[in-house]
This record gives C-alpha cells, structure tokens and sequence, in this order.
C-alpha cells in the first residue's frame, strides 16, 4: 500500500494504537513530513493544558467546552450543565462519554450524561458542531460531543512494570467548592490497571450582588442572603477502574464507573436531585487489520435517580415530595473503517441502544396518595441504526465525504395511574391509557461535504447534512395536566410545567454549511476559522400552551408574566448563525516570553418559524479575548468574555430577558515536571450578571405551586472567586 | 497473551453486560396488572319512599359491586345498584371491583347522596297570640318540611295579615288566619291550617296605646338606609293607631308611617352604630317608644379563589353570617368550603365555628370560621415558621400537631365593611381573604391547601391559590 505524506498521517491519526512505544522501538526512526493533520470533516478537541485551565474553575465538564466555537451550556446543577451546538441542546447533541451514548434518566435531566465524568478525568473534548459525520451522528441535529479520558498506559518494554499515579486538589472561594481526585495505573507491556476517583463539594455559590430579598428560602430554612443563589450547592463522587489488554494492533478496555451523587441543587428546577447512584460498564475493542479498523463497543448504564426538595425549599412535610427514576441503558456499536486504497476510505457501521425507564413518585398523603404516581412507566425507547460514510481525497486539494444513515426508533410506555382515583389525576390517566402509546420511527440521515485546499494557508469546507431526532420519551409520555405534576417534567429550567405528547414525530433538520479556515503556512503564528450556518428544521419539538385538562385554561394561554403551562408540538424553525475563532502570537521576546491573542466569537438567531416566536434559549452575540503569556513554567491569562443582552426571547415560555455584561477572568499556572499548580479569580472584577442560558430561578420557595416563586428572576452567574488547584503526578 | 485470550474475556464481560437483559424490570414498580378506574354516574334522587339506582362503571369493563357505607341511612343491593333510603341523611356508597388475571384491583370509589324524607309535610301554629281591638299580633305557622310559610285571613272584615304573619286588627270578632305550604319538588302541598283570634269589644276608656312590638332593624340592600319592621302594639288603647315614628339611639334619624315596615335613611357615612326604637301614635296620644333595635342584617358570601392548578376547579366558600350594624360585629359566620382537588363535583367542608373577628385597622373586620371548635390549624412549631397555629401564610402550611396526627382543621376568612357591606372590595381588602383546608382532601403531603395573596400574607397559597372575589348580598326578604 502506498501513501502520500498527508493520507500516512491521516493513517497515523486514525490508528494511534500503532504508534505506541514497543512498536516504534522495533522500526528504525522514519522522519515523516507531513501537513498538519486535519480530520474530516471540521471538529474542534480541547486537551492538555487548555483543559487543565478551565479545571480549576469547574467541577462541572460541560463546563470545559466553554471555549469550543458553536458551543453554549445551559446552566442546571453544579456538575450538570448542558452542552448546546449552534443553538440546539439537549438530546438535540449526541453526547458520548468515553464511546458511550449515555442517557439521562429524570424528568428535569438532572442526571446528563457529561454529569457522569469528572473534568480531572477528561482527557479529550471534541466537538463536531455543523456537517456531523454519519459515523459519528445520528438520532441527534446539533453535532456530537466525545468527551473521553485518557488511553490506557503500558509500559514500554518487556517485564517491565509500570506505576504511575497522580493526585489533586482544588478550592474555590465562591461556594467553598473543594474537592480531591487521585489515579494510579499498573500496567506490564500488554495489561494495564489503572483507578480513578475523585470527590467535589460545594456550598452555594453567590452572585455579585443581591437578586432578591434576603431570607429563608423556606420557613425554619437555613438563611439566604440576597446574593446567594438557593439549591447551588452539590457534593459528587465518582469511580472509574479500568482494565485493559493489548496484544500487537488489537486493544481491549474495560471501565467500571461508578456514581454517587448524594445531593445536587438545581436552582434552575423545582426540586433537587437528592441521590443519584450509577453505574457503567464499558467493553471496548480496536484492532487494526490490514484492511483497516475494527471498533466495537458494548456497554451498559444503571441509574437510579432520586428527587425532592432541599433545605432552601418547602419540603411540604417529612417526606417531602419524592419522585425516584430507575434506567438502565445497553448499548452496542461496531464500526469498520476500511482504507480501500490511497483515495478511499470507507467507515460503516451498526450501532443499537436500548433504553428503558420506570418514573414513580412515592405517595406523600393527601391528595397525593394513597397510591403510587406512575410518571413514566415501563418506558422505552430502543434505537437500532446502520450507516456508511465514504471519504475520498481526490487530490492534495479536494477532499470530500458522502454518507448516509439509516435508524429505527420505537418507543413505548406502560399504562399510568395518578396519585388516587379522584378527579384531579384519574381523567388524565385513563386518557392516557386508553391511547396505543407505541410508536416506530424512522430516522434518515445524510451528509454530503467536501473540503477544498486552496493553498497553504486557506482551506474551505461546505456540505449539507440531512439529520433527524425522534423524540425522547419525556417529550411523549408524561400525561398529567395536573401542574404539580407538569412542573416536575421540565427539562429546560424555565420553570414552567409540560405535559407530554405521544403523537410527536421525528425532527429533521436540513443544514448548510460553510467553514473557512485561514492561517500561516507553518500553523504557528496564526489562524482564523469562520463557520457559517442555516438550519432548518421540520417537526421542531417546541412548546406551545397547555389549554387542555388542569393547565389553567384561556388565563395559562393568555399568561405574559408568570409561569405557564405547556405542552409540546411539532412545528418548524430556522436556525442560522456564525462561529469566529482565531489566534496568533503577538509578540515573543526574551525574557517575557510568548504571547499569544485567542479569541472566540459566537452568533446565533433561532425562530420559529410556525409562531413567529424566538426559540428558547439562544445565546446571544458573545465574544471571548484572552491573552496568555507562556514563559518557562508559567503560563498566565488575561480573559474578557463579552455578551450582549438577550432581548429575543421565547414568548410562549414566557421566557426572561437578560442584560448585557462583560467578564475579566484571570488564570495563572506553573508547571514543574511533576507538579501543576492553578490560581486565578474568575470574574475579577465581581460583576453582577444574568446567564442568558441559566434559566429561571426557582431555587428556593415553594415548589408545587406555580407562581408561589416570583416569576422574571433570570438566574445569575457566580461572582467573583478566586480558583486553588494542584495537580502532581509521580 | 493473544488474540484468543482477549476474545475469551470479552466474551466473559460481555456476558456481564447482558446479563440482566435490556428493560429495568424489578427495580420500579412492577406493573403486572393494569390499573383500572371505577367512575360513577349521577346520583339517583332517593328518599325514605322512594329508591334510586346508581350507576358505577370500571374502566376495564368489569362488573363493579355496591356497598353500603352508612347503614343508618341506606342500603344498597350489592349487583344492581338499587338504593333504599332508610332515613334522612348523607347515604354514601361504595364501588369496588376486585380485578382478574388482567386488571388489578380498582380503588374503591364512593358517592355520596341525601336521602330525603316522607315527602308529605304538615303545617303547626305556635299558641295563639292575645289580640286587641286594634291592635296588632304575630302568629307562627311551621311546616314539617320547614318551607315558607303564606299566611291569609279568612275573615278580612275583621283582621288582616301580612307574609311575616303580623295580624293587624280592624274591629271586633274572630280573626281566622290560615296557613298554606304549596310543596315543591320534593314535600307534597300540606293541608292547609287555621288559627282563630277572638277580638273582643273594647269596653274601657280610650288611652294611648302600648309600646310596638318585636322592632327589628336590617340594612336595606344598597345600606344607605334601613328598614325597620315591628308588630303594631298588642293594644290600641281602644282608639285606632293612626301611625308609627322610628327614631335613632342616639337621636338624630327618624322617619314615620302608618304602617310597618318604615325605612329611614342613613347619613353618608352609613347606620352604623345607630339602633331604633318604635312609637305608635292614636288618637289619645304616642304610645311608649319600644325597645331599641339593633341593626341586625343577614348576609349571603361567596367568596372565590383562583386555584391555577385545580382549573377549572376554584375554591369557593358560600355561607351567611349576620352583621350587627349597631356595634360593628359580625355572628354566626358559616357555610361550606369547596375542595377544588376533588371532584367534579367538588366535595365541601363545613365551616361553622367562627372564632375570630378582628378589626383591619381601616374599618373592616376581618372574620374567620373554622371547621373545629378551635383555631388549631397550622404549625405552631418554629421550627417550621410555626407561630400562632392559623395566620394565614405560616408554617408552611404544615397541619397544626406536624408530625403527630392532624386535627383536619380548616378555615375561611371573610372581610366585612359594616359601614356598607355590600360594597365591592378594594384590592387591599381583597388582599385580606385567605382560606386554609387542612382535612385529608385539602392536602398535599403535610401541607394544607391554602389560598392568600403575597400581599396580603406574604405568599399566595400552596397552591398557588389566591382570592379573587368576595360577593356578599342582603338576604333580607
């Protein structure tokens, strides 16, 4: 088989078991000259010390794609924010953790799957944002997040053993967040062993300055003052122990990885998460032939959720209002990507998911009991999908990708009852029952790109992609119109109450987009990317008002300035925008060393096409500037983050406005060979702001009722904190 | 280690993962059997005479069995639903279908329904009253039934009778006064019956006559007057009455007549305070003023609250107090409160202990009955935001005795404005209303359901619940 340099790199790239040390030891030292490899189609990863930068600020890994162009968080706990791409969140993104298509199992999301890994574990973060590949899409629309941790490490020769460890701690003065983590690996030439695990805490975090009265947020409660952000506070636990085998090309890992979560606030969500305990279990395998590759994975999530009230909210008596989830997801994927010859590569694959989920909630008394409230039960959705992606490098210049993806989702819920038989849940339920709740869909994905090099320093990249989502089973099947049941079904942190809809059907999104990237010819002095794109999507599954059974009528209809409630509906929308990102080096000198300019703008409108209305939740314009200064050990940054107001908001959720603000982040490390140690003070200067995606807050109060918690309080960003962290590894 | 190795143990760890199949079944409530729903239809009208059928129906189609759960009242036939009345009184039944291989037992479900009496009704007369020449009288027919009564005379040469029953004298003789009950939808027309008044000749000398009899004063219905009614004096003194005064303690208003009722008209800042007497004047002369009468009116509430989450269910509570214009107090505040998280049809609370009445510092009075004799409602615990055990708002709703047993307590307050109670509310008054249910149907949880206003109590209900409309009407005929 002959390469050009470019396609050996690409080969090096897609198959980095081969370049493992014992391997390389047995070749005599080959120089490669090649271009700087880019992969298709645009992605864009953060690891090494990008990532250790954004550690020490963060127990939260969502919160590490920060700084990826197209990607926005919706705020939720304090280690749960959810990942949006070019203004589509959620389940619209495929997240995967370490391969996995893990599923969050709560009716407010609580549990994302990016909650399941600690940031000290996140090795790499790569994000497909625009023309997501077949192979790395589908039963989503935004892009694919991978977020995955470190390869397993061997040791580089025969009989010899490896051990190797590294250990952590961190202090944030904002929230006393705090926390450990520590890993070790044991590892001879073809097994390695390797643990790790870590701890974070923290209390409430506080804003800048007062957002509301001071006071209990419940009678006899511990006292908030006017700053502090009700139900922020989290303590999370995580376990991961690793095995994994190597023999020539062929890798086998194995993960455990356990979860403890005994409280979560969400100050964005009517209840807390008060336990989440999960499990996964990862079964991985990549062997290279001399046809190409062989991934497969096979793997399986347990998670049993718990929700109730906090101590900053009514608890409506001892045992408070407990809503519990069980889930549990098996997963399976094979994926073969077959160099066919120097042009081609072909990469097919087969993946399946099953996912099933019972949702009860305990009886309280009253006209909650005597029975048990059956949310969501015997809910299922199982997924079984096959693609195949051709790539052809038709010349130095000309690359282009063609894929297709076929899916089939059905989904499914048992029969329901409410709390007892009177009228307030007994209606619903029967007509629930009474409805055939399976549903087959069929999903079709396509994409179509090519990437055209024009010079050294210029590449551009256009392609179409045709991507679909068949709803989730927490836009189907709730059924209660009863609010004190839709309030708990919301997984946006608007605090607003839904009701399901099983007659939804798949989204589909059509996107065009088109990417730019410039730069010097050696990659080193600077580089602008620009992406721009236009979704549009049939079947949006947006809310529209709840009018039918207990959602309150022509006054919940008519509602402008209180929560709502609302169900959801298939309608359309657009999407368009335009991701700016860039660096270069602005000066180096002797002695003060190198500076570098990193900058990250972000733009996005989303309408709806069938209302006229704003889609909920799009970031408005933000641009990121930092300067970092690399001398030595040292590496410091000076970071503005600018946001305009958001003034475009979702009508019919009756969603808040927020103000403009602007943020100074200043980071600082030094690095020795065996230690990191990370100080900074994130929001320096202590403005106050409202986080455009951060919600309502709801954090304190009454839950249960509707509008006994103010409505218009956008939930407010942390103030200033100054960020302790050190790393050492041995 | 090789390539059959490591296919060995992925076997081994991929037999793990699939070892407890795909699904969550075992770790959630296993649902086996399908729920089922027992709904029932409208209630039949049943008396002590007359059986009804009531119909009750499982969503799963399964026959459903009757019982009986006040056997003091009814009884029901178990299959076909037929309901016998066994006396007057609340009669509740209840459903039950037991499930098979498919369904699982239904929650029982019940009904409740009056059973009526004897639908014949008969008509009493109290002991005839003493009448003089010219003078005046009040007879009191019942019916069995308790209808109203109408009242005529038989002999309209010698006495004339009005619909309270005031017998008013137009010379010697016998006065027959007969009284009828017409029936209705459920009592039959009563017999009609008679009492007979033997006027007697005057034979002494003329005098003034005596003082009015059973003065009573009410609020006409706009409250910018009131209507004083009285019987005329039990003697003319043997010289016709030609009129009546009414006069104001203290002095000030008066108005006169010649026959009752009189109305007198009220200052601007309303009657209160203000009570009357009556003089009836003859030919000889006034006749003693008669006792001072209060201002005592009978008034109709509804009260609603919006409950945004029961709707299109509201709470509301209708009921009847009397307000005391002459001293500013209101008594005997009570009626029913609905249950907006039942039904339709809604259950209701009884509410008939009026425990407190307290001035808003602006004129009001802010005036709250309770379902037990006590204010015990919510915590008292601080601990919870306990304070007094009932300030509307407190505790976080929390059933008074929290954790212990629940007293089942529950309260509406009602806001009057003596000066003119009819009046519609200021927003800042509407503010003032609040109701808690803290019975097993009005919880959620530990937590009563509550309806208040943030303004006025800090919070609206737990519920969300929040007044919305406070309608009181003069019930005076």
């Amino acid at each position: 088989m002959k390469f050009t340099h470019g396609r050996l790199a690409l080969w090096l790239a897609i198959f980095p078991v081969w370049t493992s040390a014992d391997e390389l030891t047995a070749l005599d030292a080959v120089e490669v000259v090649a271009e700087k490899i880019q992969t298709m189609p645009h992605s864009s990863t953060s690891n090494g010390s990008g990532l250790a930068a954004l550690r020490a600020a963060t127990s939260d890994s969502a919160q590490l794609l920060q700084d990826q162009p197209g990607v926005t968080l919706y705020g939720a706990g304090g280690v749960s924010s959810l990942p949006a791409i070019h203004g589509l969140a959620d389940e619209r993104v495929r997240v995967q953790v370490d391969g996995m298509d893990l599923m969050a199992a709560c009716p407010n999301h609580m549990n994302s799957p990016l909650s399941y890994i600690d940031p000290t574990r996140v090795a790499t973060a790569t994000v497909f944002a625009g023309i997501t590949p077949v192979s790395v899409g589908g039963d989503s629309l935004g892009g694919t997040i991978q977020v995955n941790s470190a390869a397993p490490q061997f040791s580089q020769q025969a009989g010899e053993t490896l051990m190797q460890g590294q250990a952590g701690t961190f202090w944030r003065s904002n929230g006393n967040a705090h926390g450990v983590n520590a890993g070790f690996t044991l590892a001879s030439q073809d097994l390695s062993l390797s643990y790790n695990g870590s701890k974070a805490s923290a209390g409430n975090y506080t804003s800048a300055r007062a957002f509301k009265p001071a006071g209990s947020g419940a009678q006899g409660g511990p006292w908030l003052d006017g700053n502090t952000v009700g139900s922020s506070a989290y303590h999370t636990e995580n376990h991961d122990l690793g095995l994994a085998f190597r023999h020539g090309p062929h890798l086998l890992q194995t993960n455990l990885s356990t979860q403890r979560i005994p409280f979560e606030g969400y100050p964005n969500q009517r209840m807390d998460m008060t336990a989440n305990r999960g499990a996964q279990l990862n079964l991985h395998y990549q062997g290279q032939y001399e046809w190409g590759e062989l991934d497969a994975r096979l793997y399986r999530q347990d998670t049993q959720h718990e929700m109730n009230m906090g101590a900053d909210r009514v608890n409506y008596g001892a045992l408070g209002m407990p809503m519990n989830t069980r889930a549990q997801t098996l997963g399976a994927s094979l994926q073969a990507t077959l160099v066919a010859n120097e042009r081609d590569l072909i990469r097919s694959g087969f993946e399946y998911q099953d996912y099933s989920l019972n949702d009860w909630w305990p009886p309280v008394g009253g006209s909650m009991g005597p029975n048990t409230f059956w949310n969501i039960d015997y809910g299922r959705r199982t997924r079984a999908g096959v693609f195949s992606e051709w790539e052809a490098q038709w010349d130095a210049a000309w690359l282009s990708q063609f894929g297709v993806r076929a899916s089939s989702v059905r989904s499914d819920a048992g029969p329901v009852q409410g709390y007892n038989s009177g009228g307030l849940w007994v209606n619903d339920a029967v007509a629930f029952n009474a409805k055939n709740r399976q549903r087959n869909d069929t999903l079709w994905d396509v994409t179509a790109l090519s990437r055209y090099r024009a010079s050294d320093t210029a590449t551009i990249e256009g392609g179409y992609a045709r991507k679909s989502r068949a709803p989730s089973l927490y836009e189907r099947y709730p059924w209660s119109t009863q609010p004190m049941a839709t309030l708990m079904n919301n997984f946006v942190g608007d605090g607003n109450g839904y009701v399901g809809n099983p007659n939804l059907t798949p989204e589909v999104a059509h996107t065009l987009s088109l990417s730019g990237d410039w730069h010097d010819a050696a990659q080193e002095q600077w580089q602008i990317k620009s992406t721009a794109y236009y979704t549009r999507v049939q079947g949006y599954i947006d809310a529209q008002r709840c009018t039918v059974g207990q959602c309150g009528g022509a006054a919940n209809a008519a509602a402008v300035n209180s929560f709502v409630n609302l169900t959801y509906a298939n309608q359309s929308a657009r999407l368009s925008g335009v991701d700016l990102s860039g660096n270069t080096v602005l000066f180096r000198a002797d002695g003060y060393g190198r500076f570098t300019l990193n900058g990250v703008l972000g733009y996005v409108t989303g309408t709806n096409l069938s209302t006229g209305d704003h889609l909920y939740h799009i970031m408005p314009l933000n641009l990121k500037l930092a300067v970092m200064q690399q001398l030595g050990g040292w590496r410091n940054t000076v970071e503005v983050r600018a946001v305009s107001a958001k003034t475009r908001v979702s009508q019919v959720r009756n969603e808040a406005a927020s103000a403009a603000y602007g943020l100074l982040n200043l980071r600082s490390s030094y690095e020795w060979q065996h230690a990191r140690l990370d100080f900074g003070l994130e929001n320096a200067l202590n403005r106050q702001y409202e986080q455009p995606l951060g919600g309502a807050y709801v954090g304190q109060g009454a839950s249960m009722g509707i509008n006994n918690i103010p409505w218009g309080v956008a939930l407010p960003g942390m103030g200033r904190s100054f960020n302790l962290a050190l790393s050492v590894n041995f | 280690m090789n390539i059959q190795k490591i296919l060995l143990i992925s076997g081994i760890v991929a037999s793990t993962l699939l070892g407890c199949g795909g699904g969550a079944g075992g770790k959630s409530p296993a649902v086996t059997l399908l729920p089922q729903y027992i709904v029932f239809g409208v209630a039949p009208s049943v008396s002590v005479t007359a059986p009804g059928t009531i119909s009750a129906t499982a969503s799963s189609g399964l026959a459903v069995g009757y019982s009986s759960l006040t056997a003091a009242t009814c009884s029901v036939h178990p299959n076909s639903g037929l309901v016998t009345g066994v006396a007057p009184g609340v009669c509740t039944i209840a459903a039950n279908q037991a499930g098979n291989a498919q369904y699982q037992a239904a929650m029982q479900a019940t009904l409740n329904l009056t059973v009526l009496g004897n639908p014949a009704q008969t008509i009493t007369f109290a002991a005839a009253p003493a009448l003089g020449l010219y003078g005046s009288a009040k007879v009191a027919a019942t019916a069995s039934s308790a209808l109203a009564i109408r009242y005529g005379s038989l002999t309209p040469l010698v006495c004339s009778v009005d619909a309270l029953g005031n017998v008013t004298d137009l010379t010697a003789g016998t006065c027959s006064i007969t009284a009828d009950q017409a029936g209705n939808g459920v009592y039959l027309a009563a017999p009609q019956a008679m009492q007979s008044l033997l006027v007697a000749a005057w034979t002494g000398a003329l005098t003034v006559a005596s003082a009015p009899a059973l003065p009573t004063a009410t609020l006409a219905t706009t409250a910018s007057a009131v209507t004083v009614n009285f019987t005329g004096p039990a003697s003319s003194g043997g010289s016709p009455v030609t009129g009546y005064t009414v006069n104001s303690v203290p002095a000030g208003l008066s108005a006169s007549g010649a026959a009752a009722p009189l109305t007198v008209n009220c200052p601007v800042a309303g009657c209160t305070g203000y009570a009357f007497t009556v003089t009836a004047s003859n030919a000889q002369g006034n006749s003693p003023a008669s006792l001072a009468a209060h201002v005592v009116t009978q008034f109709a509430i509804t009260e609603t609250f919006f409950e945004p989450q029961t709707q299109p269910q509201n709470t509301i509570f209708t009921g009847t107090f009397a307000l005391d214009s002459t001293t500013g107090t209101v008594t005997g505040l009570g009626g029913t409160l609905t249950e907006s998280m039942y039904g339709p049809p809604m259950p209701t609370v009884i509410l008939s202990n009026q425990l407190s009445a307290i001035s808003d510092g602006a004129g009001g009075l802010l005036v709250t009955t309770f379902a037990r004799n006590t204010t015990n409602t919510f915590t008292n615990n601080p601990a919870w935001g306990g304070t007094d055990g009932w300030t509307p708002g407190s505790g976080q709703w929390l059933y008074f005795g929290y954790p212990a047993a629940n007293n089942g307590n529950a309260y509406v307050r009602i806001y009057v404005n003596p000066a003119n109670p009819t009046a519609a509310l200021t927003q800042v008054q509407l503010d003032k209303l609040a109701y808690a249910d803290c019975t097993p149907l009005g919880m959620m949880g530990a937590s009563c359901m509550t309806g208040t206003t943030l303004a006025g109590y800090g919070t609206v209900g737990s519920m969300s619940g929040y007044p919305s409309s406070q309608v009181i009407t003069n019930r005076q005929p």
